[in-house]
């Protein structure tokens, strides 16, 4: 009947008061013992990237801010760009397992067992418009569908593609100092207007946060007002 | 899908219910149950269960189809087989036999004398057959508010007639190899050798542990059993069964048996131990769970403990779905799934101790709704003390027993030491048991409550266990105290309702009235009925009788929720009037009680004051009175003294709902005409007849002047006397008043709020 979306076990263990009593939901959704690997980022954590600021040393922390994100809001080219980033769940090796098997392996339907934390997490973001990471079409093709806007489509929000991208290479072949210091790789689509509008843009895994800045300064250049993000890991 | 499986089991009570019921609570019920499947679990769900509804319905109609009687009340000569041991008490025996057309009788019979008594006790067993002339009688239904209906308990085990034996003839054991009867025989004679071998105080407890039959046991210890919430120990249930399939089946694996042979042992022997406890409900469930887990063990499928029950509940309702109204069916099952939905909660807390304070405590909350229906009461001081009974029974008196017994068979002398120290625990425990029932409120009596107040009691209850799992504490904290203020309303009813009621009991010949006032403004009780008390020889004496006060009046108030009076009236110290008072005053305080100023010693004869224990004894006369506010009380009988008993009732004149009421006690003419000339404006709207409507009382001058609308006649159902007498009944008529009466009627209730009431009757 209904079974854990991961581990396609059934999602009752036990016949408990609880699981007697509530309510069955058609919905897929990841069983309890699936649901109890995911590590939920608690307690303190960077005011925009939402790093856990738990296990960083004194040094790495400045004003509520991880390290990185001070860093990057010292620059005054990048200041602001992304106002808040909110992630569900640290990358832990379960998460890094379900990431791989939905976006390598193509089983789109994972994404939906975590609709519901997202839309829970979207209501403290305030946002206009959904924006997704646009893919290049050689991994469109490779992967049949983009990971960004399947996130945006699971919350029920109408994707806007305002973004295309100019090159192909992966990012995760990358190194982190190429990531953060190589040219922009989006491109504005002709004739998006984003004035006055507050994005939010959705990614799987929030990494050194460039792919995010690089999409949020594009977006910011052309007229946004604020940009904001959801990923699922925070790595 | 697993959850399937207690929605099926639910879905299978609901439907057998609704079926048999039929009336707007069990539809409400099923409504509030159907809604709760549509809107929680799906369309899909809500199908499957109507399915398992619709083959349980059938399955329930089937059977009550099947479940009317072939005899004919005319019928003098029957051939019937014993399929029990009959139970021989006092001077009587009764037992359930078997017609030749396959149903089901209650048989009774009196013994002549001693040996007769004897002769039955060591001739007659299970299996016997015999030709039986005797009279067919159908069972009494209940004739009073919360009084146990025997004519349905017994429609329930498919009986339908008792046959009071006036003959038995040719009997003979038949069936000598019928393995059932041989099993039944084998536990009459255990029941026989403990009832030999043990002490008088440990052969009940002896019998209840290691045969399910708790009839033995002392009445007096039984009740502080109950009281402190600790009876299921003696009825054999999980705990017997798992300690001794555990005990054989490591014993076999000691004695190099495989874990496979062992499994197919205890598959025969479980059924065995089933038949040789008397197959009680908590006997078949724990026996059935043990049976069905094995079984699917065999087959290399394992399930847990939850689903096993569950499957077991579905297979013993389809067998006999009538076992759903049985309270130790109901309490047996509920406790013990209870207990097994809650692993997860328990599990989150390691402490041992903790844990079974837990396990006492969901047991007595599950078990709350099922508990007030049926007993009205609650003990509260259950909790503590099945936190040491429980592993004390376990792991001490029950093995105890078990090892005294197997000695006593093998080898007795050397079963004495054995049987002495069980018997100086017993004691020591009871003891022990004695002194907590004197705590106060070890036990509270809350009334049988109405059904919305069960219906959100048990939503409460499940609630609290959904939140508390979920671990939303905040949610189960306020549903918690919902359900505390339940029951405090519940226990001060009493005290909040605007409604009030005169109740006059059925109690046979004899009387028995119950007051209670609005917004606790009184609960009075005049008389509690009683029978006369015959001499008999030892061996005529009854373990357990029937008695008006226990049986009757103690129960009613019970279920009223009330174990305090403000004033017991004892009108003359007959034994019709006084008899159950002893009885009554064991379980109900009375602030006061009022007696007859002109025959105190009579009342001191009788020993009606032996269980007081706070309440001052008030002896009236004429011009006694009191008042609440809205009602009026006055006593117009007995004069200072006289001669005769009845001539000495205290007569009460009460002014009650605007209406004016005059209780005569058992006044005769004599004291009629007294009042009436003393009292010439005396009038009343309702009169209670006096001396059960006998020829001497009741006369056409003394109803002429009064001019009663109703008049309410308390007297025996075809009672040795012939009350009520026609010439009383027809005066009353000549007058056009309109009569009931209780041998007719059963109980009958005016129940009344401000200025209006309505007379209800037990009896249709």
């Amino acid at each position: 009947m209904n079974n854990c979306l991961y581990c396609t076990y059934e999602l009752e263990s036990s016949i408990t008061w609880y699981t007697i009593l509530k309510r069955e939901s058609r919905e897929p959704q990841f069983c309890e013992e699936c649901t109890s690997r995911f590590e939920i980022i608690s307690g303190a954590r960077c005011k925009v990237c939402s790093r856990s600021l738990y296990h960083l040393e004194e040094q790495f922390v400045i004003d509520g801010l991880c390290l990185d994100c001070h860093r990057w809001e010292q620059n005054p080219e990048w200041q602001n760009v992304l106002s808040k980033n909110l992630s569900l769940y640290t990358y832990n090796e379960f998460l890094q397992d379900l990431i791989a098997r939905f976006k390598y392996r193509g089983d789109y339907i994972l994404i939906e067992g975590f609709k519901k934390m997202l839309l829970k997490v979207s209501t403290e973001l305030n946002f206009d418009i959904a924006v997704p990471i646009p893919l290049s079409s050689e991994r469109l093709f490779e992967r049949g569908f983009n990971q960004s806007e399947a996130g945006l489509v699971s919350m029920g929000l109408k994707p806007v593609h305002a973004l295309s991208r100019s090159h192909s290479e992966k990012q995760s072949k990358k190194t982190r100092q190429e990531r953060i210091h190589h040219e922009q790789i989006f491109l504005l689509v002709d004739g998006m207007d984003l004035k006055g509008k507050s994005v939010l843009i959705f990614d799987d895994i929030y990494t050194t946060g460039s792919t995010l800045r690089h999409a949020s300064r594009i977006l910011k250049e052309a007229g946004a007002e604020e940009v904001s993000s959801i990923t699922l890991a925070r790595g | 899908m697993k959850v399937n499986l207690v929605l099926s089991a639910v879905s299978a009570a609901a439907a057998v219910t609704a079926f048999s019921l039929w009336n707007g609570k069990a539809l409400c019920i099923l409504a509030v149950y159907l809604s709760f499947l549509f809107i929680m679990k799906g369309p899909a769900s809500l199908f499957i269960q109507l399915c398992v509804m619709s083959v349980f319905g059938m399955i329930y109609v089937f059977q009550a189809d099947m479940n009317v009687t072939h005899l004919k009340r005319e019928q003098p000569h029957f051939n019937i087989v014993f399929t029990n041991v009959p139970e021989v008490d006092g001077n009587s025996m009764q037992t359930i036999a078997q017609t030749d057309s396959g149903e089901k009788l209650l048989l009774k019979k009196k013994f002549d004398d001693l040996e007769d008594k004897r002769h039955f006790e060591d001739n007659y067993l299970a299996g016997m057959e015999c030709r039986i002339t005797g009279i067919l009688k159908k069972p009494d239904s209940s004739r009073n508010p919360n009084s146990f209906n025997y004519q349905k308990y017994l429609h329930n085990r498919k009986i339908h007639w008792i046959l009071k034996v006036q003959k038995l003839e040719s009997c003979k054991i038949e069936h000598q190899n019928n393995f059932i009867y041989k099993l039944i025989n084998i536990r009459y004679k255990g029941l026989k050798l403990i009832k030999k071998q043990f002490s008088e105080e440990s052969r009940g407890i002896a019998s209840a542990l290691l045969f399910g039959e708790a009839g033995f046991i002392h009445e007096e210890m039984l009740r502080s059993y109950q009281v402190l919430g600790i009876v299921h120990l003696l009825s054999i249930s999980g705990l017997h069964v798992t300690i001794l399939a555990g005990g054989i089946f490591l014993l076999g694996i000691r004695c190099g048996f495989t874990r496979k042979k062992m499994q197919g042992i205890l598959l025969v022997i479980l059924p065995l131990y089933a038949v040789l406890t008397g197959l009680s409900p908590p006997v078949i469930r724990a026996c059935g769970m043990a049976v069905i887990y094995l079984c699917l063990q065999i087959f290399n499928v394992r399930i847990s403990g939850a689903q096993t029950i569950c499957i077991a509940n579905i297979c013993y309702t389809a067998l006999n779905p009538y076992i759903l109204f049985d309270p130790g069916f109901q309490l047996s099952f509920t406790v013990t799934s209870s207990l097994l939905f809650s692993s997860q909660i328990i599990s989150r807390y390691p402490n041992y101790l903790i844990q079974s304070f837990l396990i006492s405590f969901i047991c007595t909350i599950c078990s709350l709704p099922i508990m007030l229906f049926h007993f009205f009461e609650i003990s509260s001081a259950g909790i503590l003390v099945n936190m040491v009974f429980v592993p004390l029974y376990s792991f001490i008196i029950l093995p105890l027993a078990i090892l005294s017994f197997s000695v006593l068979i093998i080898h007795a002398p050397a079963a004495e030491i054995l049987i002495n120290f069980f018997h100086l625990i017993l004691q020591f425990l009871y003891g022990i048991l004695d002194q907590l029932t004197e705590v106060p409120f070890s036990s509270i009596v809350f009334g049988k409550p109405p059904f919305i107040v069960l219906i959100m009691l048990t939503g409460f209850i499940l609630g609290v266990f959904y939140y508390w799992e979920a671990k939303m504490l905040k949610n189960a904290k306020v549903l918690g105290l919902l359900i505390g203020m339940l029951l405090c309303y519940q226990y001060f009813a009493e005290y909040i309702t605007p409604f009030g009621e005169v109740t006059f009991l059925d109690v046979g010949q004899g009387d028995s009235i119950f007051i209670q006032l609005p917004f606790g403004r009184g609960t009075y009780l005049i008389d509690t009925g009683g029978q006369l008390e015959f001499n008999q020889e030892k061996w005529e004496m009854k373990s357990s009788t029937f008695e008006v006060g226990e049986d009757i009046v103690t129960p009613f108030l019970k279920g009223k929720g009330i174990t305090r009076l403000d004033k017991l009236i004892l009108t003359h110290p007959d034994m019709d009037h006084i008899g159950g008072a002893a009885n009554v005053l064991k379980d109900i305080e009375a602030d006061q009680i009022m007696i007859s100023q002109a025959v105190i010693k009579e009342y001191l004869e009788k020993e009606v004051f032996t269980n007081v224990k706070n309440s001052i004894v008030v002896p009236v006369r004429q011009g006694h009175y009191w008042t609440t506010g809205e009602e009026r009380f006055v006593i117009l009988n007995p004069q200072k003294t006289s001669k005769d008993s009845n001539e000495a009732s205290i007569v009460l004149l009460a002014q009650i709902a605007d209406k004016k009421w005059l209780f005569m006690g058992d006044l005769g003419e004599e004291g009629e005409a007294r009042i009436a000339k003393k009292y010439p404006a005396l009038r009343a709207d309702f009169l209670k007849a006096g001396h059960h409507g006998s020829k001497n009382s009741t006369s056409d001058l003394f109803v002429g002047q009064i001019k009663p609308k109703y008049a309410i006649i308390s007297a025996g159902r075809s009672n040795r006397y012939g009350h009520p007498n026609q010439e009383a009944l027809d005066v009353l008529e000549a007058h056009n008043v309109f009569i009931y009466r209780t041998d007719k009627a059963g109980a009958v209730s005016f129940r009344f709020s401000k200025r209006e009431g309505t007379f209800s009757q037990m009896l249709p």
